[in-house]
């Protein structure tokens, strides 16, 4: 006999009474939070939180962004080094975008640095020519530094390409137990980060960001990036 | 993302707020100050991609988002501790320490969250307590959308199955 458990196991059950016992965690936690004396974070703590916002107030990428014109541009920093510091003001004015890659046990941390001529003028829109089968241009946002196009499929899959200014900034990258490779996009260096499926390609030409995302193989990220 | 001033705002205004509960829920599950605190930053690095996510203007649901995000990065650190090799969460059967130290609600409810496999239980909190796709879930976990489709799928059945034996749920009156 069918019974009222199999009908509440449908979604607006599940919103219900998920959600109750969510509740009641969080009364929970918040009670014990009150209760203890205010945890003093370390200032280990402290300095990397302090990194992680002033990547935000520099104007961070989640995913996409820089990769250096050429291999000699770029400058790898064991992690805990404080990546400005090793940035001088001469060699921010001489090359094209200058980055930096900071590597911990989750993740990637790129911070780069453009020159002035780059970061002027209107963004010209590039879209890519080639489009993996099924998906089609569904969704534009907008911001005063760059476009996301998200691509979508009739199964809800979604292809995110971003083109950008270079501007000051970082991204980060979550790279624990990824696959990293250095690809080519035509003239142009690029990164290639495969992980559970999920696949992020990231690169820059002389005067865009660019970035590609999204749970498709890498052939066709790439086929996409050429295609622009 | 983090785009605009105002969303970089945002950022900071979540971090002062909420990294005390953050704190204390992921000390539950790792028992030990210093992980808790890679845990809490961990967290907050997943929340740039979601930042759209924490609605501020409902803040008892960005802070419950927050703790998630927060269990979840606990948990991958628990799992990496505590297991030589990698074990994919969605099969761990046992507690998790620190997710079952919580009084019942009046419905009972929260027992049998306890109940489900730890993956399963976080994406079934993600999806229908925090109203995240499968795209986000899968953003937050570092999963496919297909895996974290899987584990919804999962932890539902185990759910009914679960709830078959609760005689609240159980009686058709």
């Amino acid at each position: 006999m069918e019974t009222k458990i199999d009908a509440q196991c449908e979604d607006e059950f599940l919103y219900q009474w998920v959600s109750a016992a969510e509740a009641v965690m969080m009364q929970s936690l918040e009670e014990e939070a009150a209760q203890a004396p205010e945890h003093v974070f370390s200032r280990r703590f402290e300095r990397r939180m302090n990194r992680l916002v002033r990547m935000e107030r520099l104007g961070v990428y989640r995913h996409g962004v820089a990769r250096a014109r050429a291999a000699g541009a770029a400058v790898f920093v064991a992690a805990g080094v404080m990546l400005a510091a090793v940035l001088s003001v001469e060699a921010s004015r001489v090359k094209l975008v200058e980055w930096f890659r900071e590597v911990t046990e989750k993740y990637t941390m790129l911070r780069f640095e453009p020159t002035e001529q780059n970061t002027d003028g209107a963004l010209e829109a590039k879209l890519p020519a080639y489009v993996p089968a099924g998906y089609r241009l569904d969704e534009l946002i907008t911001s005063d530094i760059g476009y996301r196009y998200f691509y979508r499929n009739d199964d809800g899959m979604e292809i995110m390409y971003r083109q950008g200014k270079i501007t000051a900034g970082g991204m980060l990258l979550d790279t624990e137990d990824a696959k990293t490779t250095a690809v080519r996009i035509g003239e142009w260096e690029a990164m290639l980060v495969e992980k559970n499926g999920y696949v992020q390609l990231v690169w820059n030409d002389d005067r865009y960001m660019y970035f590609l995302s999204g749970n498709v193989d890498a052939s066709e990220l790439l086929k996409m990036a050429e295609s622009l | 993302m983090v785009d605009t001033p105002e969303e970089k705002r945002k950022f900071e205004r979540l971090y002062t707020a909420h990294r005390q509960v953050m704190y204390v829920a992921a000390r539950r599950i790792l028992r030990d100050e210093y992980l808790a605190e890679d845990a809490v930053h961990q967290a907050f690095v997943r929340l740039i991609g979601q930042l759209d996510k924490a609605d501020e203007a409902q803040p008892a649901r960005t802070k419950a988002f927050l703790v998630v995000l927060a269990q979840c990065a606990a948990l991958d650190i628990y799992r990496k501790r505590k297991k030589e090799r990698h074990v994919p969460l969605e099969q761990w059967e046992e507690p998790v320490p620190g997710c079952g130290e919580m009084s019942a609600g009046d419905d009972g409810s929260l027992p049998v969250l306890e109940k489900l496999p730890t993956g399963c239980a976080l994406v079934l909190r993600l999806r229908y307590a925090q109203g995240c796709s499968y795209a986000q879930i899968a953003a937050i976990l570092g999963i496919s959308e297909e895996s974290a489709r899987k584990r919804a799928s999962r932890g539902i059945g185990r759910l009914r199955e679960l709830l078959k034996g609760e005689k609240q749920y159980g009686d058709e009156n």
